[in-house]
């Protein structure tokens, strides 16, 4: 990754957001003996929705593991920058996987505060809570909260990572009609303030603001 | 890591099984074994003290199995791994939470073993003592062993095939402390070779098993 030298525009808080891109370079990926993908190329830029589409086993929690740098690619590059340049993906990326990473003896404020000083954000607990609609949960143990409210507490750990780029596996799974709005709005929020997401999904996705651009894995033999 | 023991400690105190089954297997395991011995005074009060070490040998052991695998299962280990938080980290502060939170009730409860072995004072504290320098080793190992295993199903038994050979000159020495506490006192050699295998064990542990995680993550 030397020598890449991306744009180096002074910081501000919305630059934070609003200078970033990941960009998959020619990337294999191969699970066990069958490959996955090859050469799979593009760039995801700020305010951009990639939409990663595909039947079960196609590979599309893969993509948002290499993006997040949890499993290796096979051949190929990931390359991550922010406002000064190349920069290492732990800085850039909020993952949120088909677990909901909440622990069942915690109350949801507790879990959140946790995860607040985990990264080090002086955030107040209770405005994400009442960002994703979980004002009256704060003090019920995760275990008791429904899927979808469950789901309401992971994504105000990734407001609170204040990572730019989210990286979403099914992010509609088990949610009520509300519960796809409000993801919807969540999301529509993110991008809104100049992030951006990978999102996979095997449905049709709800209309989402931003730059919207789709990749479909297609099985193979 | 302060953060990482607190929410551990918490963890450990709201779920009071996690400590309790590792007691209740400890007593219930020399409970058995002096029905076993008859209750006749001469044969428990030998087999006290080997008694009293595999039941916490075991005890450890099956409690730190698993001590991964909540949060590998929920998503919490994949999470810290994205704040940047080092695995290092993450292992101590569940060797430490582990000896608060499993160990210390275990010793605590050494006493109430030494009473059904009929034991004198003495003997009882050379236990706590040889206990208290050695769970570091046990646990250590324990843990190593739990990161290789973690993810995977059905371990089953692999975790005590792999830690059992090192695990042999903690109780050898643990024992060897035991007997010459009566007449050398605290620093016998045996309790210093015990406390020299528990330092080295935390010291090539912790790294080995933050290294295991991370082939985990790959």
């Amino acid at each position: 990754m030397a020598g890449v030298r991306w744009n180096t525009a002074p910081m501000s808080i919305a630059g934070k957001y609003q200078q970033h891109g990941l960009h998959f370079r020619d990337v294999s990926y191969r699970r066990g003996e069958k490959l996955l993908f090859a050469d799979l190329s593009f760039s995801l830029l700020p305010g951009e929705v990639y939409l990663i589409q595909g039947d079960n086993g196609a590979g599309k929690t893969s993509v948002l593991r290499l993006a997040a740098g949890l499993t290796r690619a096979e051949s190929g590059a990931l390359l991550y920058e922010n406002y000064n340049g190349a920069a290492d993906a732990g800085s850039l990326i909020a993952y949120q996987g088909h677990g909901n990473a909440l622990e069942p003896s915690m109350t949801a404020q507790e879990d959140l505060s946790f995860w607040l000083e985990i990264y080090d954000h002086d955030t107040d607990p209770d405005d994400l809570m009442d960002h994703v609609g979980l004002n009256d949960q704060k003090h019920v143990k995760t275990s008791a909260l429904s899927a979808g409210q469950k789901r309401r507490l992971a994504f105000a750990r990734l407001k609170a990572s204040e990572r730019p780029i989210w990286l979403l596996d099914e992010p509609m799974a088990a949610l009520d009609k509300a519960g796809k709005e409000l993801t919807a709005q969540l999301i529509n929020s993110h991008i809104d303030i100049g992030g951006s997401a990978i999102i996979a999904t095997h449905s049709r996705f709800p209309a989402t603001t931003g730059k919207r651009k789709r990749i479909v894995l297609e099985t193979g033999p | 890591m302060t953060v990482l023991l607190r929410r551990e400690l918490k963890i450990g105190l709201r779920n009071p099984r996690i400590w309790l089954s590792g007691l209740l297997f400890f007593l219930l395991f020399l409970t058995v074994l002096a029905i076993g011995l008859n209750g006749e005074a001469e044969k428990l009060q030998v087999m006290a003290a080997p008694a009293i070490w595999l039941a916490l040998l075991f005890c450890l052991l099956l409690t730190f199995e698993n001590i991964f695998e909540a949060d590998i299962r929920s998503g919490v280990f994949e999470q810290l791994h994205l704040s940047n938080v080092s695995n290092i980290e993450v292992v101590s502060a569940k060797i430490i939470s582990g000896f608060i939170v499993t160990t210390l009730p275990i010793l605590l409860a050494i006493p109430v073993g030494g009473i059904f072995y009929q034991l004198p004072a003495s003997a009882i504290s050379a236990l706590m003592l040889s206990a208290l320098f050695g769970a570091p080793a046990l646990i250590a190992y324990s843990v190593f062993a739990a990161s290789i295993l973690a993810g995977q199903r059905q371990t089953g038994f692999i975790g005590i095939l792999i830690t059992l050979p090192f695990l042999i000159p903690v109780i050898i020495f643990a024992l060897a402390g035991v007997e010459s506490y009566a007449t050398e006192g605290i620093w016998n050699p045996g309790f210093r070779a015990l406390l020299g295998l528990s330092m080295t064990a935390l010291a090539i542990c912790i790294p080995a098993s933050a290294a295991a995680l991370k082939t985990y993550l790959d």
